[in-house]
């Protein structure tokens, strides 16, 4: 990490690490030495949706799964979506159990990576720990099991895909109308087979998230804790939903303000707002105007939004997170990972009862259609929140207008007073630790974002910095790449 | 865990790289030239990365060797990946190998014999075409893995 204190009383954390992307955070220092402000930017820039215009429609299904190496499946599953209603058509109920399955294939290794890999650093070797061993190098060094586990969860997450498509990574085969092929008897016993080990590695993580709310609640309850709204996908009962459903938004009190709206009508409820120091917009909920609307989406959303899970496990791990604040939302930023965690519980109880449905090796994969409709709007909830795709086309299906609306942009606006937040509660003038800053980016990666995704990103561009004193004047220029 | 043993004596080559980004596919194209010589107890795997739950296929080979463009350094080098001490893992998307080597220890109890061939790229731009320079390299690294075998 290259932290610096710029002459204008800047402290620069950069690049923020154990997150999917680059970006930095910039905390500005009063002349009293508290922190005033403090942002996280963006720097990445990648202009996906302005490259596919021109493409066909159908081709972007297999296009999208190359913004994200993490959550191809999501972008594929909303863009598949997307093209059906450009064709007016539905899915198999195979296609759909396939698709199903491979998404929340696709929920376990994320949310596994996450944890496991990214996070539990902080938590088992301690925010202050030597930040050269605080990763999965420190955690196989001290506790080998637990990296094993964590290594062969995301494995099992990621054999799904490939039993499923054939390969891990940039997934292909979900198409518009199902997929592409039928799972195979002999894959779906192998994939069977992982249900126990993930069940017990899932439960052992939930151990260890719940032991560390207990021995350290005052820090867990006040980190990065204000009221947003929630944005979450649900089912027609209110159950978490993760693949298929309609979407519902609370407000800091867990009043309903809107339910069971479909996702083709997003834009009558979402509206965004460009920022000048972030290549990520300010989403909010349109009712209630820029500012009063910021809202939050990802597994610590979902939770607060949804009324009850579909699996016994999750159901019961549920309860206890909605005890947490006697029913109302969670606000607390850290609640992230055990949100996280009792999603995958659901999803590995999910994954296991379509692997059980006799109709998930059909054959009947795929229903067909054709060019119909000059607007599709595809939805669902890729692990890190709300996805939307959303196409116009010309008569021929060429594609004129692409918008992504990605979860780590909704999450853009809370992001950054999760940063404003901790800043605040644990920088103290110039001479923070490195320990501090660790937990300035801690509120971060709680969100998990992924910012190629947001930015639709490539790598990191070149970028120039410049940090203006309250005068206006530049007083330091940054230049990277 | 159980390894598929079928494996153990043989060497696994992975070339890794995006063909559609210019010279950033030598990686792959090594890895073909290398399969299509038709040798025995070679393996080819082509990845645009690797991820950390790679290393459990790595682990079924006597000898792993990765074939990289590289962005600097030596035109065409080859040589055995030393255990990295320190974590380098400031995400997912970046995982050295030195740090698949430290793993497969800490982790898995188990010595991985990997070898790295990194070839220099000069262009990394969008497009399928490959410099001619970094083509030769290409071949010479193709010579230096099979004598290696």
């Amino acid at each position: 990490m290259d932290n610096q204190i710029n002459k204008d009383n800047t402290i620069l954390i950069s690049p923020v690490t154990r997150i999917e992307g680059h970006a930095k955070i910039t905390i500005d220092l009063g002349d009293d030495g508290k922190v005033k402000d403090a942002r996280f930017h963006v720097n990445e820039f990648r202009g996906f949706e302005k490259f596919c215009e021109g493409r066909l429609f159908t081709e972007m299904p297999t296009i999208t799964p190359r913004i994200c190496g993490i959550c191809p499946v999501s972008h594929s599953v909303s863009s598949a979506k997307a093209c059906e209603m450009i064709m007016g058509i539905k899915p198999t109920y195979t296609g759909n159990l396939l698709r199903r399955l491979i998404h929340l294939g696709q929920m376990i290794s994320s949310h596994a990576l996450s944890f496991f890999h990214l996070s539990s650093p902080d938590l088992i070797l301690g925010w202050d720990s030597d930040p050269a061993l605080r990763n999965i190098i420190g955690i196989a060094q001290t506790s080998p099991d637990l990296a094993l586990r964590g290594i062969r969860l995301r494995k099992f997450g990621q054999e799904i895909s490939e039993r499923l498509t054939g390969k891990k990574i940039h997934i292909m085969g979900i198409v518009p109308g199902g997929m592409a092929s039928a799972l195979t008897e002999e894959n779906r016993k192998a994939l069977l087979g992982w249900i126990a080990e993930a069940t017990e590695t899932t439960l052992i993580g939930i151990d260890l998230i719940k032991k560390y709310h207990d021995q350290n609640k005052e820090m867990v309850d006040s980190f990065a804790n204000f009221p947003t709204l929630y944005l979450g996908t649900v089912g027609p009962e209110g159950e978490l939903e993760l693949y298929d459903g309609k979407l519902r938004f609370i407000d800091e009190d867990g009043k309903i303000l809107k339910d069971q709206i479909e996702p083709k009508n997003y834009l009558d409820y979402i509206a965004e707002r460009p920022i000048d120091w972030s290549y990520l917009k300010y989403p909010y909920y349109k009712p209630y105007g820029y500012g009063k609307g910021f809202y939050r989406v990802g597994p610590l959303a979902r939770l607060n939004v949804a009324s009850k899970m579909k699996t016994p496990k999750a159901q019961k791990e549920f309860l206890h997170f909605k005890s947490i604040n006697g029913g109302k939302p969670v606000h607390g930023t850290f609640y992230f990972h055990y949100t996280r965690l009792i999603e995958m519980l659901s999803s590995i109880e999910e994954a296991e009862r379509i692997l059980k449905d006799p109709k998930v090796v059909s054959q009947d994969v795929q229903t067909h259609g054709s060019h119909n409709y000059n607007e599709g709007i595809g939805s669902s909830e890729a692990p890190r929140g709300t996805l939307f795709h959303h196409y116009n086309t010309d008569d021929s299906g060429k594609l004129t207008r692409v918008n992504l609306l990605i979860a780590t942009g909704q999450n853009n606006p809370a992001m950054n007073r999760s940063v404003l937040e901790v800043a605040r509660q644990y920088v103290h003038g110039k001479d923070a630790k490195e320990g501090a800053l660790n937990r300035v980016e801690a509120a971060i990666r709680c969100y998990d974002p992924c910012l190629s995704c947001s930015t639709h990103a490539i790598g990191s561009m070149p970028m120039v910095i410049e940090i203006k004193d309250h005068t206006g004047e530049i007083v330091n220029v940054l230049k990277r790449g | 865990m159980s390894l598929n043993e079928g494996n153990i004596n043989k060497t696994l080559v992975i070339g890794i790289g995006n063909p559609l980004r210019s010279d950033d596919g030598i990686g792959p194209y090594v890895a073909d030239c290398i399969e299509a010589q038709g040798l025995s107890g070679i393996k080819v795997w082509i990845t645009q990365q690797l991820n950390v739950e790679d290393l459990e296929r790595m682990l079924e080979y006597k000898r792993v060797i990765l074939v990289d463009a590289s962005l600097a350094g030596q035109p065409l080098d080859f040589r055995p990946v030393e255990k990295s001490t320190e974590g380098d893992l400031s995400s997912s998307h970046h995982l050295s190998a030195g740090t698949f080597v430290n793993l497969a220890g800490s982790i898995y109890k188990k010595n991985l014999n990997m070898h790295l061939c990194s070839i220099r790229g000069n262009n990394f731009e969008v497009g399928d075409k490959m410099s001619p320079e970094v083509l030769q390299r290409a071949q010479e690294a193709v010579k230096l893995i099979c004598n290696s075998l």
